[in-house]
């Protein structure tokens, strides 16, 4: 590692230490729904029970928003991500994000697509939608496959030609990005996704691999093997350096690969500058952490008094480096144990990416 | 004060991180670019034209 990148990465653990002090609430995720109307085999939420697990009503969320948040932030600096599930399973959708918008929020969603037609998006726009994440995992067969739906190509591409022609025309331009899960189906088709992707007006795309949790734990075509993930650090890299804006998710220290796959440095984010309320008022930070570790509940403790003074687990993560492998490693400084969704019930670490690179540092 | 002295300091390393050449470096958050919400008066012109404005069919862009 060069002398720029380590002086990079020591300035960015002060930092974080910093802002763990600071902790302003960024991200707000609400877990809006289970239902979902595809079946991806990779789901993290292993929505087994989902059909019977009710949508939280919105007004319990906005109450929340009303009497927690809105009394301690500027709402300009908070963004509301909508997911599920499927955030348009939702009929109400646009209800909120524009209850949202009144109070000030701007909102996102990620989605996969297909319940996306043109009146549906002229609508959240008009609702306040600022932000999307469309799911595309890959050509045609490979996301039909890893989707389970036989449509859920054509809703991807039809909900990327939406936002892409709207970006195009109208003076006010959502954020937005693709985002695909490379597994063993995929990830030798990478230059060709990208093609596609751009030839669809996307020029912002995230890839990453799927981890073993969820439906995923059990199906090993899903995951990555270390060769694989090491020629999606290498891919990505070279489509950077090649001016195209491809970046890897925000999991896992990345030793020489900092600053090359992605636009910041290694930061879990969790319980610093992102909570979420899961679908039974559980207060989390990322939707994909264990029960372990949520923080309270809305419908029994104050939200504000909990992200004040709970998430000490994701603010001290101290513990972390009491297990294995974590324990005599000298990146601990620049990681710190990983992102959070990566540790099981128990503690124990998922994956180390670091070692699934075979670096060392 | 010390809120903000630490707001300071970490806007100090922002900037030391851009001088390194690592201008993304930012919040994981700003990512997602926490972009300004549209202003609820304004909203109600969006919506109006919206309703006049037709968005190009991304059908037809497909053809
Ligand atoms: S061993 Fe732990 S601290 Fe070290 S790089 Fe891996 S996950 Fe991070
Ligand atoms: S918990 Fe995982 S998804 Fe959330 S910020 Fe940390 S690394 Fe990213």
């Amino acid at each position: 590692m060069n002398l720029r990148l380590k002086i990079a990465l020591l300035l960015e653990s002060l930092r974080r230490k910093n802002l763990k002090q600071l902790h302003p609430l960024r991200q707000l995720f609400w877990e809006s729904t289970l239902r979902c109307n595809v079946h991806c085999l990779h789901c993290g939420s292993d929505c087994v029970a989902s059909v019977e697990t009710p949508d939280m009503p919105a007004e319990d969320f906005l109450n929340v928003i009303d009497t927690e948040i809105t009394p301690h932030v500027d709402p300009h600096q908070v963004l509301i991500i909508i997911s599920g599930g499927e955030p348009l399973m939702r009929k109400d959708l646009a209800d909120i994000g524009r209850a949202l918008m009144l109070r000030g929020y701007p909102w996102g969603m990620v989605t996969n697509g297909l319940a996306l037609t043109e009146t549906r998006f002229r609508e959240l726009v008009a609702a306040g939608l600022r932000s999307i994440t469309v799911s595309c995992d890959g050509l045609e067969k490979d996301h039909i496959w890893l989707r389970q739906h036989p449509l859920a190509f054509e809703g991807a591409t039809r909900a990327i030609r939406l936002i892409a022609d709207y970006n195009t025309n109208y003076p006010a331009p959502l954020t937005w990005d693709v985002v695909t899960c490379a597994n063993q189906r995929n990830i030798g088709h990478l230059p060709q996704i990208r093609e596609m992707l751009w030839s669809l007006g996307v020029r912002d795309w995230r890839v990453f691999g799927i981890d073993p949790m969820g439906r995923a734990a059990t199906n090993e075509e899903l995951l990555l093997t270390d060769d694989q993930f090491q020629y999606l650090m290498k891919y990505i890299a070279s489509e950077r350096e090649a001016g195209h804006h491809v970046s890897y998710s925000c999991e896992g220290y990345l030793g020489g690969y900092e600053g090359r796959v992605r636009d910041h440095l290694y930061l879990c984010a969790a319980g610093i500058s992102v909570a979420s309320i899961l679908i039974d008022g559980s207060i989390s930070a990322c939707t994909s952490i264990r029960g372990k570790y949520y923080q309270g509940n809305i419908y029994k403790d104050s939200f504000w008094s909990v992200w004040e003074n709970g998430f000490q687990l994701y603010r001290d993560r101290s513990w972390m480096r009491k297990k294995e492998p974590c324990n005599n490693c000298k990146a601990w400084t620049f990681c710190e144990g990983n992102g959070m969704h990566l540790r099981r019930e128990d503690g124990s670490l998922m994956l180390c990416h670091l070692h699934r690179l075979g670096q060392k540092n | 004060m010390k809120k903000r002295i630490l707001t300071r300091a970490n806007a100090l390393i922002i900037l030391l991180l851009s001088v390194l050449g690592f201008t993304g470096c930012r919040e994981y958050l700003v990512k997602y670019g926490v972009p300004e919400p549209p202003k609820p008066t304004r909203v109600a012109e969006t919506v109006e034209n919206e309703e006049t404005q037709d968005i190009p069919s991304a059908t037809d862009q497909a053809r």
